[in-house]
């Protein structure tokens, strides 16, 4: 599974926005509409890759480029999509 | 269709973000300059540190003895500044029914306990008052989301009392905490904590 693909639809899934429009350098700050929508996206994010994540590594996210960098770190290629009900991934 | 109407929502989203920032900025230049008494010909700044906290400069000189915090939430914007050694935060939130897993997340054990015992229609309330004293909180800390909002206790707050103690990180942290309402559909909370 490609971490790429799985965090743009997670993000998109979360914060009610087409995946389309997440570019890698997006700022999550612009996309959410406020900070419990990025919490809830730290939740989700959580419940895909089945562990928790260390807040020593939130300190440097702050892109959708960011979470992506993260995701290929800590998933080791495993996730668990069923964790979100409704979560649709889009191969690109 | 639908996908370009959510785009363009989005992208609406963004822009209608970086207004409020910008009217948040104007509103706290005209705090400092009222709690300071600065001449209008000062410039006043807000440069940010690497974990997001914003700190005032008077012409481009750092004031570390002002402390500031600054939110909004459409249509609101809260400003909340002070001189002297307190840290201070603040926070304005919609009013909003959270999530079970959500609450879960962000709720300490005794928060939860304390909403058990509302009656439904005051949780939403609750919930939201909590996380935003949590997060006003995490402000005045200088550090954000980047500690977990279940590491803050707000659960004194039940008691009403002023100053009150809550626990951040299982430490006991002296706390003054005011909150209200406004209108029917947003809280606000400022928090001043001992340095």
């Amino acid at each position: 599974m490609d971490p790429r693909a799985i965090v743009l639809s997670v993000i998109a899934h979360t914060l009610k926005t087409p995946a389309a429009v997440l570019t890698e350098e997006k700022l999550l700050a612009d996309l959410a509409p406020d900070s419990i929508a990025l919490f809830e996206l730290l939740i989700n994010f959580e419940k895909v890759l089945g562990q928790t994540i260390r807040y020593e590594d939130i300190a440097n996210i702050e892109t959708v480029g960011d979470i992506i960098s993260c995701a290929r770190t800590v998933s080791q290629n495993s996730f668990k999509l069923d964790a979100i009900p409704g979560l649709v991934v889009h191969q690109p | 269709m639908h996908t370009a109407l959510t785009a363009c929502r989005t992208k609406l989203g963004e822009t209608r973000r970086a207004a409020e920032r910008r009217t948040a900025a104007r509103v706290a230049q005209i705090v400092v300059r009222d709690l300071v008494h600065l001449e209008a010909r000062r410039t006043i700044s807000f440069p940010k540190d690497a974990l997001g906290k914003p700190h005032i400069h008077i012409d481009g000189v750092s004031r570390n003895d002002i402390h500031m915090s600054i939110s909004h939430a459409y249509p609101h914007v809260f400003v909340i500044a002070e001189k002297g050694a307190r840290l201070v935060g603040c926070d304005v939130e919609r009013i909003r029914q959270f999530s079970r897993p959500t609450a879960r997340a962000f709720l300490t054990k005794n928060e939860q306990a304390n909403i058990a015992r509302l009656p439904q229609q005051s949780r939403a309330y609750y919930e939201t008052l909590c996380w935003s004293t949590k997060e006003a909180v995490l402000k005045a800390l200088g550090c954000g989301l980047r500690l977990h909002p279940a590491h803050v206790d707000t659960a004194a707050l039940a008691t009403q009392r002023i100053p009150a103690y809550i626990t951040v990180a299982g430490k006991k942290r002296r706390a003054f905490i005011w909150h209200m309402r406004l209108g029917k559909g947003y809280v606000a909370v400022a928090v001043a904590l001992a340095a």
